[in-house]
């Protein structure tokens, strides 16, 4: 997802290895970061669902990119299995009851912090670019649409859906999952508008398509 | 060999897109019947319960969009097959959401008796009164999830198809000939830009709808969960104006691609083409607000963008569309037969459809007119003789025969035309009568001062019913000679 | 180019063999979902809750409050009840905002309970969770303020003490909020007559409270 390292095995494996190594160094330190001040990240639902979770995919990312910096050979029928993984994991810890959970539960807490870097991080970074296109195009518009309710929901019913957070504070992530959901469609979309460099002009045609 | 024989066989899905246009013919077909019955209960010929009359006109609403939709969606497929490679499985996938979503629809209003109306307005399909339970509002709206999940994967199919052929969205919608220094030439044809264009308004259009849906949903299984109510007539109101305009800018497509075909004059893609369309695709984002000039509580920035976008909408429409096809036609040896003929006569409709939509467009006369039967009125034009015209022009395309092509119009021919044109034109203005007189829309009970023109609306509509029920039929057996060969 | 070729490749769907796996996990992604929020019943800790105390009615222990006229009483325990049933719903009485409509919504349930005759079996409560601040004077103005006598509906106040084992036991989860006041879970606890926590309602669902009450 972050680093951009899938072509065949060539001449700079050696430079992919050093890059490897790195970002195995990096995930570690991001993690230690992550569970040392985690009771801080945890104090509001903003910090915690924006900053904390995201920062735990990504330190599995940074793992599996730098265990497998030629990623594996998955086919793609596989991939869009571990990419489904991935979005019930995620579904998962939207889950209200599963947040609350963890800040009260060590044992859910340990879940969080062990399953989302896995299941999520390092599931999407080997998977995701190996899935079906449509099935991307489809998860990409269910989450544009799901930030939408969710922010929907969060900025203007009365309910408090964590019993550990403040209904102000669920506002204000209401708020933000709208802004992530703006910015999201945007860097989604506006790469479909460009043509890339190297399209072949020649595949341009008038009325005749298919010959 | 003739250009319809050589383009024929470059549509490898046309099987499926023939089935999906006979079964929009005919749903098309029962739910004019469910009109015919609603107006002859309105003018007092029938005696009806207004619960089950609020049920026929939630069904007819939502079947009419939905297999406007549908419709419009087979011809785009039909002819962007054309131009680039679609997904067969993807398209059955799509048709298969949308069937599903017909059943849970038909069971929330006939079984469930659901008479929220088809915009699913909150807090309407929430609080019934005791007049269906909330699984009944649950599955009708689930029913538009399907369908909207249906048309996701449709346009994520087109959208993949274009981008892999045409390299991105921008060189699609031609811009690269407009904004860049690419020869007209290198334009693309009209069905991709037009696919393009409809592709990324309606998936933003369905990514809005699911939203408002998702949230409706939770409000029916949490009450606890009240919704902004003003926010989500905004989000139902976006999602279904472009739905429905989508369906009738898909539909176009077979004016693109067919009308050339009896003139002899391809139709290309011009600066102004390109231009018109890229307007579009802006115009039918952002005029929304127009349905919503009745809400003191609307930003008055909004509502003034309706209005003027609204005036500004008719524009493009115009110039594309209308004017190119006058000009086609002129001075061209035009071949009239069925298909030509409902075709030219949709664009017509389209068009004058538009006038009476424009004057509903304006603040000052909206809200007087809007709550009047000015407005089905208006959208009954340029969806009955426009939208319902193109569908059933290319269903006529699709089944004409060798011989029928030199003959032009048979007899049986020019009466089906004539019953659909005139029933139509009777038929829309009647309503537009109403509107003027101030007759409400949406009323089960009618005073007897206003059964005249419900009395006409039943014949003239009874006509109409007539005109589709017969072509309807000529198709399906014509399909079936077709394949028979 | 052959028709397979047209349908298959990068970005094309293969057959059977090819969505098994997505569906699978697809379909066990959904049994997971399913176990873990109870039949998608509870996706809340809050519903998790009262599912749970629904199911399982939990025995509270007897607690000894102090009412709006300075006398003790008695909720939970086994023993020493005159009436079958006791809702319990826990306010400050500082409170500015959502405590102030519980109170009202409290109110129509009273009525309701009156003109049904159910007086003689229920009793109502509304307790304070915030002893320090409210005293016997501020539970007598409260009691005013919402018409609350005393027959049916009594305000009460903790014991300082038992603050953690009443959050405990009514699963009762308090955050101060920015305001020098506290954000709570306003709902109504039943309490059957064997001292039962047996239902947990939403505040203004006092439909379902009294269906419940009319039915015991």
């Amino acid at each position: 997802m972050i680093l951009t390292a899938f072509s065949p095995r060539s001449a700079n494996h050696k430079v992919r290895t050093r890059y490897g190594i790195l970002a195995i160094i990096s995930a570690c330190i991001l993690l230690l970061i992550l569970v040392v001040f985690r009771r801080a990240l945890e104090a509001t639902p903003a910090t915690h669902m924006v900053l904390l979770l995201p920062a735990l995919a990504y330190v599995g990312a940074l793992f599996a990119k730098g265990m497998l910096p030629n990623g594996v050979n998955i086919s793609e029928a596989n991939a869009n299995a571990v990419t489904c993984a991935s979005v019930w994991a995620i579904f998962f810890w939207m889950l209200p009851r599963y947040i609350d959970a963890s800040l009260v539960s060590p044992w859910v807490d340990l879940l969080k912090f062990t399953s989302i870097p896995i299941i999520i991080g390092g599931g999407l970074a080997l998977s995701w670019r190996k899935t079906n296109p449509y099935l991307r195009g489809f998860l990409q518009a269910n989450a544009l649409s799901m930030l939408g309710v969710l922010a929907f929901l969060y900025t203007y019913a009365p309910v408090r859906i964590c019993n550990s957070y403040l209904v102000s504070d669920q506002k204000a992530l209401g708020g933000i999952f709208l802004g992530i959901a703006a910015a999201l469609s945007i860097y989604w979309c506006l790469p479909l508008f460009l043509c890339p460099k190297n399209f072949n002009k020649k595949g341009l045609s008038t009325n005749n398509a298919i010959t | 060999m003739s250009q319809a024989e050589n383009t024929k066989h470059l549509t490898p899905q046309a099987g499926l897109v023939k089935l999906t246009m006979l079964i929009s013919g005919a749903v098309f077909a029962l739910m004019m019947l469910i009109g015919v019955v609603m107006r002859a209960s309105q003018g007092g010929l029938l005696d009806m319960e207004p619960d089950l009359f609020y049920q026929l006109l939630t069904t007819h609403g939502a079947g009419m969009v939905g297999t406007a939709g549908l419709s419009g969606a087979g011809i785009m497929w039909y002819f962007l097959g054309r131009h680039v490679n679609l997904s067969a499985k993807m398209y059955i996938g799509f048709l298969a959401l949308f069937l599903i979503g017909v059943v849970f629809i038909l069971v929330s209003t006939f079984v469930g008796h659901f008479g929220g109306m088809w915009t699913f307005l909150y807090p309407l399909p929430a609080m019934s009164a005791g007049a269906w339970e909330p699984w009944a509002a649950a599955a009708f709206m689930l029913g538009y999830v399907f369908i909207g999940v249906g048309f996701l994967l449709y346009y994520l199919a087109v959208g993949v198809a274009i981008i892999k052929k045409y390299g991105g969205l921008g060189r699609a919608l031609g811009w690269h000939v407009v904004f860049g220094k690419a020869d007209v030439t290198e334009a693309p044809p009209p069905t991709v830009i037009a696919a393009a264009a409809v592709t990324i308004f309606n998936t933003l259009g369905i990514v809005v709808g699911a939203a408002v849906l998702v949230a409706s949903l939770v409000n029916l299984l949490v009450p606890g969960f009240v919704v902004d109510a003003l926010l989500a007539k905004n989000m139902i109101f976006f999602f279904g104006h472009v739905f429905i305009n989508a369906s009738i800018y898909m539909a176009v497509i077979a004016v693109y691609e067919l009308i050339p075909e009896y003139t002899g004059k391809k139709w290309k893609s011009s600066k102004a083409f390109i231009l018109a369309w890229s307007a579009i695709l802006l115009f039918v984002i952002a005029v929304y607000p127009h349905h919503l000039l009745q809400d003191m509580v609307m930003p008055a920035w909004m509502l003034v963008m309706g209005q003027i976008i609204s005036y500004l909408s008719g524009v493009p429409l115009l110039a594309v569309t209308a004017f190119s096809m006058c000009v086609y036609l002129h001075g061209s040896k035009f071949k009239w037969d069925l298909a030509s003929s409902l075709l030219v006569l949709a664009v017509a409709g389209w068009s004058i459809g538009a006038i009476p939509a424009i004057i509903d467009g304006m603040v000052v006369v909206n809200q007087v007119m809007h709550n009047t039967q000015w407005v089905p009125g208006h959208f009954h034009i340029y969806l009955l003789i426009g939208e319902v015209g193109m569908s059933f022009g290319f269903m006529a395309w699709l089944v004409k025969s060798k011989s029928q092509k030199q003959s032009g119009m048979g007899a049986m021919d020019k009466l089906l035309l004539t019953s659909f044109a005139a029933g139509g034109a009777g038929f829309t203005l009647m309503f537009l009568v109403s509107g003027a007189l101030s007759v409400p829309r949406r009323w089960a009970v009618h005073m007897p001062e206003w059964f005249l023109q419900d009395r006409l609306a039943t014949i003239f509509a009874l006509l109409v019913v007539f005109s589709i029920l017969t072509q309807v039929i000529r198709y399906a057996t014509g399909l079936s000679r077709n394949t028979a060969k | 180019m052959t028709r397979a070729a047209r349908l298959g490749g990068r970005g094309g769907l293969g057959g059977a063999a090819y969505f098994l796996p997505s569906l699978l996990t697809v379909l066990l992604g959904f049994a997971g979902i399913w176990l873990a929020t109870n039949g998608l019943q509870a996706l809340t800790d809050e519903s998790a809750k009262r599912l749970r105390i629904k199911r399982e009615h939990p025995q509270l222990p007897a607690f000894v409050l102090q009412n709006m006229n300075g006398q003790e009483i008695t909720i939970g325990g086994t023993l020493g009840q005159n009436t079958s049933v006791t809702l319990v719903e826990f306010i400050y009485t500082t409170c500015p905002t959502i405590c102030k409509t519980a109170g009202s919504s409290y109110g129509q349930l009273r009525d309701r309970v009156e003109q049904a005759g159910l007086a003689p079996t229920v009793r109502m409560l509304s307790v304070s969770f915030d002893p320090q601040n409210d005293t016997i004077e501020n539970l007598k103005s409260y009691a005013e303020l919402h018409k609350a006598a005393g027959d049916i509906w009594t305000i009460a106040r903790i014991n300082a003490v038992d603050i953690e084992r009443i959050k405990r036991n009514f699963g009762l989860r308090i955050l101060e909020d920015e305001i020098w006041g506290y954000q709570h879970n306003t709902a109504i606890h039943m309490i059957n007559a064997n001292g039962q926590l047996s239902d947990i309602y939403d505040i203004d669902d006092i439909d379902s409270v009294f269906a419940a009450l009319s039915k015991s």
